[in-house]
């Protein structure tokens, strides 16, 4: 994979080298020496040579994962088990290519189902596709696109967290969201309660913001007066 | 975490001597660890190490000139929870819902109660002192304390708490990614996900930062309350059972 930076500037992993830049920024500002830096880095090099590349997904493919969100989460695609139901690619609602409708408005349901069929998270049999929901542990290729969208929400924080920080410089910049909540006495035994508790209240928390932020997209695109928005729920452990 | 160095250690201050061994996150000591993980993330998605290099030696000529911070410690990082309970624990608040001054001492409904509730090993005068430097409290002539601020923001002395909470959001989320891209178990998957538009209509952004802020602060006081009627009230117990957990959130906004 070529990581040559594209007319935006982009690779297929975003800005890595701007995000990479603003740690640095924010470890000297913490008072690590550019020696410091320079010699863990040089040290940890030394230990990856046998790192194997993943395929990420490509930048414009990085909005698939939202049609199994809707698959998952919206009455009409699911079975009278609350189960993601099987679709037709075409023909009478709902289909395949009625839910990449509602989901992604504008992307390629053909396209759609390519990619996800790539990293296997469905499957077409004879015109009809399925979720896989048992292969949604990341696994071989999947681990591709987790890493994808891990470096997507890596630049989204550190920018975001680089934002707030300059904004204490300029009165006309302003903050966004950045918040915790956390204990550090936690009953080891309650670990996983929390884990269900948080993937619970994260889905509720999302899927409200996934349906506000879809009634407030337009529709026909001007590039003048879009961008992307959006929040990132992230766990915290300590070991 | 299962890559780079295991380099936990405790503060030895007189107050964390009393307390259990706390595994806690504060970025600034376990840096080369997030930053080996971060490199680790970027290997893996096909960045070569010449790549590495180069940008590293970019970054740190463009930060060459960066000055350092005074870093606060990681119990000082503990206190913006006082400001969190202030403005929503019932006993905090007026009839109008607003958080009250408060006098500095008192069984009940005071700044020194407030303390214990939310910091309970922190000393309310040590924490009226950091606050008050920040100007985030202030005291009035009656001796009440009241409330300035509603969090630490990045502004003067702030700005060194701020990059120690930036610090330790980046080490929680890498440390999270790394977890989920490295376990072979289910089980062990922790929560990492976003909801994102690409098609936002920009005029639109102070309306979504006014329901993101809603919203968050909701989903964070229901954890907040969640997680504080399960922490481990006396510090006898194993250590082995005191964890350090939580959940992050974070807004972004790019073209």
């Amino acid at each position: 994979m070529s990581m040559a930076p594209n007319a935006m500037g982009t690779t297929e992993i975003g800005h890595w080298q701007r995000t990479l830049s603003r740690h640095i920024w924010f470890l000297r500002s913490a008072g690590i020496t550019s020696e410091q830096i320079e010699r863990e880095i040089a040290r940890y090099l030394g230990q990856c040579v046998d790192i194997r590349e993943l395929p990420v997904l490509a930048a414009e493919e990085r909005i698939y994962p939202r049609i199994l969100a809707h698959w998952q989460h919206e009455s009409t695609y699911l079975d009278h088990r609350g189960q993601p139901r099987a679709l037709r690619f075409e023909g009478h609602s709902p289909t395949f290519r009625s839910l990449v409708r509602a989901a992604v408005p504008g992307e390629d349901a053909s396209k759609a189902l390519g990619t996800l069929k790539r990293y296997r998270l469905v499957t077409s049999t004879r015109g009809v596709v399925r979720l896989r929901a048992d292969e949604l542990f990341p696994r071989g290729v999947q681990r591709g696109l987790l890493l994808g969208t891990t470096l997507a929400s890596l630049e989204a924080l550190t920018d975001t967290c680089y934002v707030n920080l300059r904004a204490g410089q300029s009165v006309r910049a302003r903050s966004r969201l950045q918040r915790k909540a956390e204990t550090e006495y936690c009953d080891r035994r309650h670990l996983r309660a929390y884990e269900e508790f948080l993937n619970e209240s994260a889905q509720v928390f999302l899927a409200m913001h996934e349906s506000w932020l879809k009634r407030h997209e337009v529709k026909r695109v001007d590039p003048r007066r879009i961008c992307r928005v959006g929040v990132g729920v992230f766990a915290i452990r300590g070991h | 975490m299962k890559g780079g160095p295991r380099t936990r250690e405790t503060t030895q201050t007189a107050a964390a001597c009393r307390r259990p061994l706390v595994k806690r996150i504060d970025g600034a000591r376990h840096w080369p660890r997030t930053l080996d993980q971060l490199v680790w993330l970027l290997l893996r998605a096909g960045v070569t190490t010449d790549q590495l290099t180069q940008a590293l030696g970019a970054s740190l000529r463009r930060h060459r000139k960066t000055r350092a911070l005074a870093m606060p410690s990681p119990e000082v990082m503990e206190y913006g929870r006082v400001l969190t309970y202030w403005q929503h624990e019932p006993a905090y608040l007026d009839e109008r819902g607003r958080p009250r001054s408060l006098s500095p001492k008192g069984r009940s409904a005071s700044f020194a109660s407030l303390v214990r509730q939310s910091v309970p090993n922190a000393h309310a005068s040590e924490v009226l002192a950091v606050l008050l430097r920040h100007g985030l409290v202030s005291i009035a002539r009656t001796g009440r304390v009241r409330l300035l601020a509603a969090a630490f923001l990045p502004r003067r002395k702030q700005r060194a708490q701020f990059i120690a909470y930036t610090l330790s959001s980046l080490e929680a989320i890498i440390d999270t990614c790394y977890t989920n891209l490295t376990t072979r178990d289910p089980k062990n998957l922790i929560t990492q996900r976003t909801a994102l538009a690409e098609r936002f209509d920009m005029t639109r952004i102070p309306e979504y930062n006014a329901f993101l802020r809603d919203s968050a602060e909701a989903f964070l006081v229901k954890h907040d309350a969640w997680l504080k009627r399960r922490e481990i009230k006396h510090t006898t117990g194993p250590r082995s059972r005191i964890g350090y957990v939580g959940v992050g959130i974070f807004g972004f906004k790019g073209r």
